[in-house]
């Protein structure tokens, strides 16, 4: 029982960042009132919280004893403003979430990181939140459970709301972390079981097991997959009438190691989480700003999250087919390259594909988990990169079809499936399409139908080489492409830029589009940055110009930055 | 970094098979960050016995010259020394911030520094000194 007045917070912590609602963080009476005032980005996320529901095993309550489960009140609510609402129905730990979601009779087992420490966030409000396994049994019986009870409360209460499912991660040196990812022991007795289970069936090769520790580990990834997939089933299964998908959110402040820095009164925030958001990017997550309190959350951060987590942005992850057609006019990130990780995510790093990006490309490319891809959609304007190794038949399949409709492809033979190679061989040979071979590092080879474009090489030969022959090499094959960019040149720690675009209006009809670059000086020092000018693109304006001086030179742009400066410089480009 | 500020260190026992353990640093930091890795290095250099990035330790009284030695040069009062399992289980008593911050000072063990402590002094020092 609190016998002290409630502190009284400077900021609504109903919405902690973005279009995210915390509806249980206030009373219900209150709700039209919060959501008809709200200006961010739509849909409003609604995370569906277990816990709060399902307070004792016997008990489910929508409304029913308390008044802040009535999930039916909140959908009317936003019905009678006008805002449109999504559920969010957790299939991992919640980091925002006081157990990770879980209701306290499940909170049993605490989920713990490879160094074996317990995983617990800070969230915006200054609560430690524990996070708990997933892996134990109970956890996802009674989770089973409860996807079939909100379906059934959804259905009866005739909720025409969308339902997502939402995996959460964490991004911690560049790599991201799933909260689905545990070392405790409730994992280990799982993996166990599963173990006996393969060797039972015979499918368990225990000498290899025992001399090989890179065979346990692609066996524990296996059984995570597995489970994972079991919540994600579980889920589809109960809630088909609303399921519209799966959503990935990674958290800035979120990592477990973060815990420290964050809950020190006396440690400097990092200008990092800058850098963390755009990473977050990349790697094709919605970043959410959900555990930060406002007080870490400075002006180019907040900037930044506004430009970036947009709602073009996030219709984009939703897959909204409406999207393309209602937001074509406003400013959507550039993305010039897309790599897909089928096998190895870390493979793009071996073969210095990413550090070549990063330095001539920053925040232009995007990693894919899977090929999704709309045959409809215009494909001329982005390369992608494609590992062979694990590539499926009805993968290549695809890959050959984006050729033929145009795509720029680079496919990296190594490790690629002997009957596939052929298979590419002999479509080549059929259709007699033009083929130029070099050796240059590595054996490549161009094919060319058309627009389209594949490129093939070997990592193999290309890993073994210093860096710099690396980049060389990537630089090399990617000007063949002639993407137009503007080079950026800044100083090293602390400035931060990423680039927009949008197609030309009727009164910018010299230009073909728009490009923006957004600069953020997140230090306390002054900062420099230099755009070079160059053919094809004219300056036409600075927007939002904060703490910065643009000085236009014979040679391009000068910007200087103050400390928390920040400016959006527009260029036309032009064929 | 200030002077007389408590440091806390967290470490984990690693099971190396037949070499028998290892203790392994995970965090080292004081109430205002990082310590410097610059100087972690090199007053690791003595206890270091392999090639691999991490701060590993034969046995934990080695841990704890290191971390004293650390105290000293930085001018720090104390350090706390915490092993995961004992984080773990005094997680289970942290709501807030501020609780968490207590986590090292209540479950971990104290080394003061005798530099430091020496040069404590209370008003009756003032009188009899």
């Amino acid at each position: 029982m609190q016998l002290t007045t409630p502190e009284a917070k400077g900021y609504d912590t109903v919405f902690p960042g973005e279009n995210w609602f915390f509806f249980w963080r206030t009373s219900p009476s209150l709700w039209e009132s919060k959501l008809s005032e709200f200006q961010g980005p739509s849909p409003i996320f609604v995370p569906i919280f277990w816990g709060l529901h399902n307070e004792s095993p016997d008990v489910l309550d929508f409304g029913n004893y308390r008044p802040e489960t009535d999930l039916k009140r909140l959908y009317d609510c936003a019905q009678k403003v006008g805002k449109e609402l999504v559920f969010l129905l957790p299939l991992s730990p919640a980091p925002f979430l006081p157990n990770g979601g879980l209701p306290s009779y499940l909170a049993r087992n605490l989920l713990v990181d490879e160094r074996g420490l317990a995983v617990t966030v800070l969230d915006n409000d200054g609560r430690l939140n524990k996070l708990y396994s997933f892996y134990d049994p109970r956890v996802f019986q009674a989770f089973r459970g409860f996807c079939n009870s909100i379906a059934r409360y959804l259905s009866e209460n005739a909720i025409a709301c969308e339902v997502f499912g939402a995996n959460a991660s964490s991004v911690e040196s560049g790599r991201v972390k799933s909260y689905f990812n545990d070392h405790s022991t409730t994992f280990n007795r799982g993996f166990d079981r599963y173990l006996a289970q393969l060797a039972h069936d015979g499918e368990l090769d225990k000498e290899r097991v025992a001399s090989d520790p890179s065979e346990v580990e692609r066996l524990k990834k296996s059984y995570s997959n597995q489970i994972q997939s079991l919540y994600e089933q579980a889920a589809k299964e109960s809630l088909s009438a609303n399921w519209a998908g799966e959503l990935n959110f990674a958290f800035l402040g979120g990592a477990s190691s973060d815990i420290f820095e964050r809950t020190s009164e006396h440690w400097e925030h990092p200008s990092s989480y800058l850098g963390s958001l755009l990473g977050m990017t990349t790697l094709d997550f919605i970043p959410s700003s959900v555990l930060l309190s406002p007080g870490i959350k400075n002006e180019p951060l907040l900037k930044a999250l506004g430009a970036i987590v947009s709602e073009p942005f996030i219709r984009s992850h939703m897959q909204n087919e409406l999207y393309d057609e209602e937001y074509s006019s406003k400013f959507n990130p550039i993305v010039f390259f897309e790599l897909y990780r089928n096998s190895n995510p870390e493979a793009f790093l071996k073969d210095g594909l990413v550090q070549f990006l990063e330095r001539q490309y920053a925040w232009t490319f995007r990693f894919k988990r899977e090929l999704k891809v709309n045959f409809d959609e215009e494909f001329g304007d982005k390369v992608r990169f494609f590992k062979g190794e694990g590539l499926d038949s009805s993968e290549f399949q695809s890959v050959i079809k984006l050729f033929m409709n145009g795509s720029k492809i680079f496919l990296d033979l190594s490790g690629m499936n002997e009957d596939l190679v052929r298979r590419l061989d002999t479509f080549v040979l059929e259709n007699s399409l033009k083929e130029e071979k070099i050796n240059y590092v590595s054996p490549v080879s161009k094919i060319t139908l058309g627009e389209g474009v594949i490129i093939t090489y070997s990592s193999e030969k290309l890993n073994s080489v210093p860096l710099v022959k690396k980049l060389k090499f990537w630089e090399t094959l990617v000007s063949y492409f002639n993407i137009r960019h503007l080079d950026i040149e800044t100083d090293e720690d602390g400035v931060f830029y990423f680039w927009h675009s949008r197609p030309s209006n009727a009164y910018e009809l010299s230009y073909e589009e728009i490009r923006r670059v957004s600069l953020y000086n997140t230090t306390s020092y002054k900062k420099k940055a230099k755009i070079s000018g160059a053919k094809n693109f004219a300056f036409l304006k600075t927007v939002d110009q904060q703490k910065v001086e643009v000085r236009s030179t014979p040679i391009g742009i000068e910007v200087q930055l103050l400390p928390g400066g920040s400016v959006s410089l527009d260029f036309g480009f032009y064929e | 970094m200030r002077k007389n500020l408590s440091l806390n260190l967290l470490y984990r026992i690693l099971n190396e098979g037949e070499e028998g353990s290892l203790v392994e640093v995970i965090n080292f930091f004081s109430e205002e960050g990082p310590i410097n890795s610059k100087l972690i290095n090199n007053l690791y250099q003595p206890f270091r016995f392999h090639n691999e990035s991490k701060l590993l330790f034969k046995t934990l009284e080695e841990l704890g010259q290191f971390a004293l030695e650390v105290c000293q040069e930085t001018s720090s009062a104390e350090v706390f020394i915490l092993s995961n399992v004992d984080y773990n289980i005094g997680l289970d008593t942290c709501n807030d911030a501020r609780s968490f911050r207590e986590l090292f000072r209540r479950y971990g063990n104290v080394i003061e520094n005798p530099d430091q402590s020496r040069k404590k002094s209370n008003i009756f020092n003032k009188f009899f000194n």
